[in-house]
């Protein structure tokens, strides 16, 4: 090859690398200003737990699937109706990873994940949740009207 | 380390295990004669995270969050193998779709540690912008496994036998937009 040939290639490849950084210039961005604008998560995420607590039945399953065994099932046995009573369900949100593992194990579907991700508090004790805490339905982003929330962002950023 | 440092000037620098690159905990003893790296000694163990230990106390269905985390940038590899020996040790089939969809996680997991790697090793070069772009894509990449799995990241999606859960339904054609 002369060197006008690997003149002319090398000037091709600075082009076809530069077109990416221009094409770049024409795409929407992908950062969103977050207090003010929220993403809509999906329905499938696994955000804060909510626990129903006239469904469980206090078996146990929860903490034996769970990675670092965290949910604490207190129940008490009543001899008389021969059932187990729940007493207190509490979860520590500082330990929990969120992987939802039990969401499906769980056998009267008492437990689902919410949409919340943002449980930061000032003490961190108050993220130990009995089952009252946990029965709390989420705040939902669509009805906080002081929050402009964007749709689902596969759908802005492939246009 | 097979040269003595008495005989020339020969400088020792210790880039501790924390350093700005990106590149994770590597402490590394490197000796340098003015500019030129003469001899390195590499010191590993920094993410360490005894992750056997734990191992020994608990079950599969426990253990598959904590495998997600072995390999932080391509998450769904370390699942595969660590669902895929129990079931050929126990002959359990697979299903088909299951199978299919597996491979399209994985891929996809392929392709974001690939980015993952091109961004740092542009920024070692002295790119810097790349590295924007690089997580840009990944985005993508992640919103394409929320959809599916419900986290961006650490899902634990591999069960033994198959996928936790179906894809959802436009799932497919987000994904071929995605290769486009």
């Amino acid at each position: 090859m002369n060197y006008g040939h690997q003149t002319v290639l090398a000037v091709r490849y600075i082009g076809q690398g530069f077109m990416i950084t221009l094409s770049h210039a024409n795409r929407l961005p992908v950062t969103i200003q977050y207090p003010y604008e929220k993403l809509i998560t999906l329905e499938c995420f696994r955000g804060r737990i909510h626990f129903e607590f006239d469904k469980c039945i206090a078996c146990e399953v929860c903490v034996r699937v769970c990675p670092i065994d965290l949910p604490i099932v207190d129940w008490k046995f009543e001899t008389d109706i021969r059932k187990k009573r729940l007493l207190n369900y509490n979860i520590d949100f500082r330990i929990c990873i969120f992987c939802g593992n039990w969401v499906e194990y769980c056998p009267t579907n008492c437990l689902s994940m919410t949409e919340e991700y943002g449980l930061s508090t000032y003490d961190c004790h108050e993220l130990n949740c009995n089952q009252i805490a946990l029965g709390r339905l989420p705040m939902s982003v669509i009805d906080d009207y002081t929050i402009r929330t964007i749709l689902n962002s596969i759908q802005r950023k492939t246009q | 380390m097979n040269l003595s440092a008495t005989e020339k000037d020969l400088m020792i620098v210790n880039m501790g295990p924390h350093h700005p690159s990106m590149h994770g905990v590597l402490r590394l003893i490197v000796t340098l004669d003015g500019e030129d790296v003469v001899d390195c000694e590499p010191i590993l163990g920094y993410l360490h995270r005894g992750m056997e230990k734990i191992a020994e106390n608990r079950t599969i269905i426990q253990y598959l969050p904590y495998v997600t985390r072995w390999d932080y940038l391509a998450t769904m590899f370390t699942k595969a193998i660590t669902v895929n020996g129990p079931e050929q040790l126990g002959n359990i089939q697979v299903p088909k779709r299951a199978s299919y969809i597996r491979v399209i996680m994985l891929e996809l997991s392929h392709i974001a540690s690939h980015l993952l790697w091109l961004g740092p090793f542009m920024a070692d070069i002295g790119a810097q912008t790349p590295f924007f772009y690089i997580f840009r894509e990944r985005e993508l990449v992640y919103d394409l496994f929320e959809a599916a799995t419900g986290m961006r990241m650490m899902h634990n999606y591999f069960r033994i036998g198959g996928v936790a859960a179906d894809l959802p339904y436009g799932w497919l054609d987000k994904c071929l937009d995605f290769c486009d």
